[in-house]
């Protein structure tokens, strides 16, 4: 078992999702046994692929592996060329992390499921779809090839799209799976459009490491390369919920909260985020401006997703804000070139996030409530979820020694070497922002009095099944962190800490930015300090501030309106053009076209019938015209 | 002597004749009279060629006589027809059996 | 003007005058009788073509069976008591016809220049078609009796009717 078999990983899932949809109803439990069983299976072989590229590593130069197998091949007409599709996979520390991710959140997420979706009428076609996901997302991360990266990539969203609208008799639940297939949709577009760019005029290869080495030297034209990344990037923007394509991912809470946890805050969220990172040697190749729109579009998400954190009163959709905001900082990370801080942030970022997800399950499960406003002294009944989510809290808000708090001061450091000073002052004041709103969550939500008598008294903690990955999920959101040290690294195997795991060009060792440290832990617990006064107790302070900040409250509340000005555009742009062409089609395509022609030849028909009189001497003359008219013909042509 | 223009053009007045006949009559076997005139125009045509153009095989008096042979041979069947539409539908005017219209 | 010519043109107006009765007459009787000069002049027409041979067959077959055969028909189907017009509605169109049909066929007869000789007529006599029918043309000649027979029985099994008609 090594690299070569790493297709296992995603493969086990997909066996067990075509079992499970098979033969799911007449199994055990409706086969979530089997669903966890693979998902585990897969957990544990990502260790011997790690391994593997290990021992075969020479200090810091790993070899990455890579194995193929030719799916289609033809021959392209008139071009003289082999068209190749292969199904390969490629591991290199990159996929290493993101598969230890999506395995360990996926197994964690589904034990939890099992107490979180029983008694469900969908319960079983719940972890078939969960298996398919895992086994999408897998391959995804797996493809060395952009073809197969794309079929990855549709996969998860056709199945995010099956979870988000998993309790589909829900209208808003349809609705929110419909906007978020079609708002990702628009991004997939674009990202089908770079692939081909890049193929056109590229290698006559999908193979990313060839595409990359094909640019290297030279191959693309640069303006030519800076469109094809910018369309990429507009696959990642669709994916990863940036900004302007962020809507989707707030109302996505209307699935399972397991479903958010594992999708929309550890794994398919972070796609986007790996896709660049896995191309970002071409968008170092573009024009600047490319890795400029990247770390623009990061910085935008992050300052509106903190902003609109403070207003959201659903816990799920304030977590969601705050996915918003973490993905943005990794797209900051991006944009400066930073792939170490980048997919350090994604790495622990899906463990507290997951974490703050599963909490809020927690609480959901037990109160069958989301609304902050009536919820409200919650620690006392759920103390371990409470302890749990506390440490997510502190974690998205970035305190020291929490797994946020490094991958935070990492993306911190190279904006702060690599950017304008002003991309490292906005990021500083987000500090503030995220650190008043995970405060206003968590104190709205555990501490104080309850606010619904009635919610407090059905509240109760969790099993085993429920807690268990929590604590889990707890412990590695407070230590995950650590793997920036290069004693840790070592201890644990690797030649040193992250940085000397995954990076671009060369490892680099970990360095404490003692001032970049100090200034986010004032900032970030500032806002937490200031956000425990506004909301503690009945919140009276934030209310008179909301009072006398009435537009922005209210900007903030409605979301900036982004979703309003595209129904907007929906409604005028889209409908209108729609009825347009629905006219156009009715009218010309429909009426005048089928019908016309058929009327046509019905109306010919009609007419024409009573030619035929059944009279012999009509046709008689019919005939003695006929030879008239050739006689005189021919008696022209021979006079 | 006499021109075999002369001939020609007595045999096209005839089929003229014939041809407006066919045309013109309403009756079965006004028709079918119109019809033989057509074909002894027809015959005169055959006969002047053989005799002025083509005298060593002579095939136009020959094809004269089959076509006066077939035409006896149709006149009897038209007429087997025209007594058999006749018996049926009470009819002797083409125009009156219509049954194969639209 | 020979005196040959002179004796087609009286030949030639008779026939003319003949048919002209045949299609325009107003009773179908005087129809049959015009067609019967018509044929008789068509038949003086084949002397004229010293064709003697085709002239008396003209003479047995048309003026003889063929006119009777369509006396028989004529009294068979009542057409006396026919009412309404002999002619069909479409007349004037048959007179365009057939006038349009002559002046092209009359111009394309005169001006065609014929091959060989034109103006004489050769003599081809009884015994040469004999020949002819009998060596050359033995084989549609057998043909053409067979047919006969077809056209027979056929006439017969049509205008029989069926049982208890």
């Amino acid at each position: 078992m090594g690299m070569d078999q790493a297709w296992l990983i995603p493969a086990i899932p997909a066996a067990a999702f075509v079992i499970l949809l098979i033969f799911g109803p007449y199994l055990p439990r409706k086969g979530d046994w089997l669903a966890i069983a693979a998902i585990g299976t897969s957990f544990i072989l990502v260790f011997p692929v790690l391994a593997d590229l290990l021992d075969q590593a020479d200090g810091t130069t790993y070899v990455a592996g890579e194995k193929a197998w030719e799916w289609l091949s033809f021959d392209l007409a008139g071009a003289g060329e082999t068209f190749n599709i292969e199904i390969g996979f490629y591991v290199d520390p990159i996929t290493i992390v993101m598969l230890a991710v999506v395995t360990l959140i996926a197994l964690m997420v589904q034990v939890y499921s099992i107490a979180y979706m029983k008694g469900d009428s969908r319960y079983g076609w719940y972890f078939t779809a969960m298996s398919l996901f895992a086994a999408s997302m897998l391959t995804l991360v797996l493809a060395n090839n952009l073809l197969l990266l794309y079929a990855g990539w549709e996969a998860v969203g056709f199945c995010s799209f099956l979870l988000i609208g998993f309790w589909y008799e829900k209208r808003s639940a349809a609705e929110a799976a419909k906007k978020a297939f079609i708002t990702t949709r628009i991004g997939d577009v674009g990202l089908l459009i770079g692939i081909i760019m890049l193929w056109l005029e590229g290698p006559n290869t999908f193979n990313i490491q060839e595409i990359i080495a094909f640019a290297e030297e030279g191959g693309y034209e640069t303006t030519y390369l800076t469109a094809a990344v910018l369309f990429l990037f507009m696959g990642a923007l669709g994916k990863s919920g940036q900004f302007p394509l962020h809507v989707w991912l707030p109302d996505a809470m209307e699935g399972p909260t397991p479903v958010s946890a594992l999708i929309h805050a550890a794994t398919m969220v972070v796609a986007g985020v790996y896709l660049v990172a896995r191309m970002l040697p071409l968008f170092e190749l573009a024009d600047p401006i490319a890795l400029d729109i990247v770390l623009v579009v990061g910085l935008i998400t992050v300052m509106i997703s903190a902003t609109m954190g403070l207003a959201a009163t659903d816990i799920k959709r304030v977590i969601a804000y705050s996915t918003l905001n973490s993905l943005g900082l990794m797209f900051v990370a991006l944009g400066s070139s930073a792939v170490t801080a980048a997919m350090l942030y994604l790495f622990v970022h899906a463990f507290f996030k997951a974490l703050l997800f599963l909490g809020a399950g927690s609480v959901i499960h037990a109160t069958e409530e989301q609304d902050m406003n009536r919820l409200g002294g919650l620690a006392a009944k759920m103390p371990i979820t409470a302890a749990m989510f506390a440490i997510g809290t502190l974690a998205m808000i970035g305190i020291i020694p929490l797994s946020g708090f490094w991958a935070k001061d990492e993306v911190l450091a190279v904006t702060r070497e690599e950017q304008h000073i002003v991309v490292y002052l906005v990021l500083l004041s987000s500090l503030f922002i995220t650190g008043l709103y995970m405060t206003r969550l968590f104190v709205r939500t555990f501490l104080f009095a309850p606010r619904e008598q009635e919610v407090y008294d059905r509240a109760h903690e969790n099993g085993l099944l429920i807690t268990v990955p929590l604590l889990i999920l707890g412990l590695l959101a407070t230590v995950g962190g650590f793997v920036v040290f290069d004693e840790v690294g070592e201890a644990l195997g690797f030649a040193g800490g992250f940085g000397q795991f995954v990076f671009l060009h060369e490892a680099h060792g970990f360095e404490f930015h003692l001032d970049v440290a100090v200034t986010s832990t004032v900032l970030a617990g500032g806002g937490v300090v200031f956000g425990w006064f506004l909301w503690r107790d009945k919140a009276e302070l934030a209310a008179s501030v909301r009072d006398r900040f009435a537009p922005i409250s209210t900007l903030l509340a409605n979301r900036y309106y982004i979703d309003e000005i595209y129904q907007f555009a929906i409604d005028h742009i889209v409908l209108g053009a729609g009825a347009l062409i629905a006219w156009f089609d009715r009218v010309v395509v429909n009426d005048a076209g089928v019908n016309g022609s058929a009327n046509i030849g019905y109306l010919a028909g009609f007419e024409a019938k009573f030619l035929q009189t059944g009279r012999l001497p009509n046709y008689a003359l019919a005939i003695v015209a006929g030879i008239l008219l050739l006689s005189v013909v021919m008696l022209v042509a021979l006079v | 002597m006499i021109p075999i223009d002369n001939f020609l053009v007595l045999s096209a007045i005839l089929f003229s004749l014939g041809m407006y006949g066919v045309l013109a009559r309403r009756n079965a076997v006004l028709i079918l009279m119109s019809v033989e005139l057509m074909l002894q125009a027809v015959v005169i045509n055959f006969v002047a060629f053989a005799v002025y153009l083509d005298p060593e095989t002579f095939t136009g008096i020959i094809f004269g006589i089959f076509v006066i042979v077939i035409a006896a041979a149709e006149v009897g069947l038209a007429l087997a027809i025209i007594l058999r539409l006749f018996r049926n539908r009470q009819i002797s005017n083409v125009d009156e059996a219509d049954l194969l219209k639209w | 003007m020979t005196y040959e010519e002179a004796l087609f043109y009286v030949i030639a107006a008779i026939t003319v005058a003949g048919a002209l009765g045949v299609v325009t007459a107003r009773n179908v009787i005087h129809s049959a009788l015009f067609l019967i000069l018509a044929l008789l002049g068509v038949a003086a027409v084949y002397v004229l073509l010293a064709s003697e041979f085709l002239a008396i067959v003209q003479v047995l077959v048309y003026g003889g069976a063929v006119t009777i055969l369509i006396l028989f028909a004529m009294m068979l189907t009542r057409v006396r008591d026919i009412e309404g017009p002999l002619d069909g509605p479409q007349r004037p169109f048959a007179a365009l016809a057939a006038t349009v049909f002559l002046g092209t066929t009359v111009l394309a007869v005169t001006q065609t220049e014929w091959r060989g000789e034109t103006d004489e007529a050769t003599v081809v006599t009884i015994e040469q078609i004999g020949e002819a029918l009998f060596s050359t043309w033995a084989m549609p000649f057998e043909i053409a009796s067979l047919l006969l027979m077809v056209a027979l029985i056929g006439a017969i099994v049509l205008a029989r009717g069926e049982e208890g008609e």
